[in-house]
């Protein structure tokens, strides 16, 4: 469904993402993790188009989308949330949905009652049914996190970008969202979560690619990766595994 | 009623046109201190078709606002590749430039032997056609306030549809819009453009009840308080300029209390909203604690739970 081949940017003479190459097939829940700056995030930007490569190809669905704008990769199927939440805090929580929804489908103008069935059960699955009406600001963190995920799936998507989708959250609560994930992973959605939290990585993914400074330094299943020599010394550290 | 009021309430209603044209583009998240260009645009198209071409007032209303909505365009494409304050600093220089086209514009015609149409820094005088036929201030007045009624119907419609969730989304998040699928531009053209028709209607209408223009009406300032409209009144509603423009015009410049001393007060007041209520008295949460306490006092229980009153279902994998 996705290939990344050989992605290059740089930020200033700064590289970002160097030789970058990732594939992931339908129905994939690929776990995305590395140390701060390693260039997880730059690498979602360059998929949906934010940021494009700077040298390297990226398709999806077979077709090349390296320097398609945001919007064009969000119509062939590709959405994603953010490492800060991002959710309209001026509209209510079903109006964040029916923005998405009208966002992502160009034939729906208005919205019709079964739009609103369809929506406000979206909501009461991830937890947010008694919310519909309150504006988004007053959501907290682990809401708006939930109700970012809830919007990615608004307009069917093929491919889901997760970015630290726990990030700021409890254990309670990252256990809620990994709940929520898998449900949305049990679907045939394909994922790519990024994450630091490993115990919610290695129970949502089958596979794991890693980065650091920019390069892929391990890609293979869960158990391999994380027992990877290269990534316990760069990232996870080998006291946390003993 | 009295004649002064009539100017009074004639005024607040042309002038809301200028102001709705500036709300449409602050909820899409854009500053414009250039729409009195348009309203300017607006004023001479439809003098020039009725007053020289001897058009009906009704095409040459539509003419004005098609005018300006054309001009919005050709302002729209080159600077909606800027941001923020590059696009305002742009659009204040459009409109500078556009005064000062009126200000060496010479067009004009014999008409009964006298001559007819813009003239340069001397203005455009002779747009007489409300006069000519005959009809009086006061039903003026009226025809103001049916066509803001009709353009503040199309604005309420629009909010609630597709495009009004997508100017919001994109004056809100404009990465989040284009992620989600809003191609950025496009919508922000068609906002400029929009806008721009708006105040072209409102030139059209303060041409045919001033009979005479002056292009140094279409200043700065006349942008500067088209943008203080929605930021007093409210960025939550249409409504929310007019009330801007209502406390401007209806209450600064017309009650003699304030009597040189409105800039101050109108200064004071912009100053004060933009630290504690940035986004004006009728704010979007403003407007959602009123439409919740108006669904919570008259709509049924099914409509008080902002669904259907269904149970909800099951989402399609």
């Amino acid at each position: 469904m996705l290939e990344v081949e050989r992605v290059s940017r740089s930020f200033g003479g700064v590289a970002a993402l160097t030789d970058v190459s990732l594939e992931v097939g339908a129905g994939e829940v690929v776990g995305l993790i590395g140390p701060n700056g390693s260039g997880k995030s730059t690498l979602l930007n360059v998929i949906t188009g934010i940021s494009p490569a700077e040298r390297g190809v990226v398709r999806f669905d077979g077709r090349d989308v390296t320097s398609l704008r945001p919007d064009r990769t969000a119509a062939l199927g590709l959405t994603r949330t953010f490492q800060t939440p991002r959710v309209l805090h001026r509209m209510t929580v079903l109006e964040n949905l029916s923005a998405a929804l009208f966002a992502g489908s160009p034939k729906v103008r208005r919205l019709r009652k079964a739009d609103r069935e369809r929506l406000n059960g979206l909501l009461e699955e991830c937890g947010l049914g008694r919310r519909v009406d309150e504006l988004a600001s007053k959501l907290t963190l682990p809401e708006q996190r939930r109700l970012e995920l809830v919007r990615t799936l608004v307009s069917d998507p093929k491919l889901i970008l997760l970015d630290e989708p726990a990030g700021g959250m409890t254990p309670a609560e990252t256990e809620g969202m990994a709940r929520l994930i898998a449900e949305v992973a049990a679907r045939g959605r394909t994922c790519i979560v990024i994450e630091h939290k490993i115990d919610m990585i290695s129970s949502l993914c089958e596979r794991i690619c890693v980065l650091d400074f920019g390069r892929v330094i391990a890609d293979g299943t869960t158990r391999e990766v994380l027992e990877d020599e290269a990534v316990l010394d760069a990232y996870l550290g080998r006291r946390d595994i003993a | 009623m009295d004649e002064y009021l009539v100017q009074v309430l004639s005024n607040i209603g042309m002038i809301s046109f200028l102001a709705l044209s500036a709300y449409i583009l602050l909820i899409t998240g854009e500053i414009s201190f250039g729409q009195q260009a348009f309203f300017a645009i607006g004023a001479y198209a439809s003098g020039i078709a009725t007053a020289m071409w001897g058009w009906g007032f009704w095409p040459g209303l539509v003419w004005g606002a098609a005018a300006a909505g054309a001009a919005a365009f050709l302002l729209a494409w080159p600077t909606l590749r800027m941001r923020g304050l590059f696009f305002a600093i742009g659009t204040l220089a459009f409109a500078e430039m556009v005064r000062l086209i009126f200000e060496i514009f010479r067009y004009q015609v014999e008409i009964d032997g006298e001559l007819v149409g813009p003239n340069g820094s001397e203005g455009f005088r002779g747009i007489r056609y409300i006069f000519e036929q005959d009809i009086s201030a006061f039903h003026y007045m009226l025809l103001i306030y049916a066509v803001l009624a009709g353009v503040l119907a199309l604005l309420f419609v629009i909010e609630r549809t597709r495009l009004g969730a997508i100017w919001r989304m994109l004056g809100e998040d404009e990465l989040l819009a284009e992620t989600e699928g809003v191609n950025r531009t496009y919508y922000k053209v068609l906002a400029t453009v929009v806008a721009g028709a708006v105040a072209g209607i409102g030139g059209a209408l303060y041409a045919h009840m001033n009979t005479y223009l002056e292009p140094k009406i279409f200043n700065v300032m006349l942008g500067v308080h088209s943008l203080a409209y929605g930021l007093i009144g409210g960025l939550g509603t249409a409504f929310g300029p007019l009330i801007g423009v209502g406390i401007d015009i209806g209450l600064l410049e017309s009650a003699r209390i304030f009597s040189g001393y409105r800039m101050i007060v109108f200064g004071g007041l912009v100053a004060l909203l933009l630290i504690f209520r940035p986004r004006g008295l009728l704010d979007e949460a403003a407007v959602h604690a009123l439409v919740a306490w108006w669904r919570n006092t008259f709509s049924s229980p099914a409509k008080r739970s902002g669904g259907s009153g269904r149970p909800p279902e099951r989402p399609g994998a």
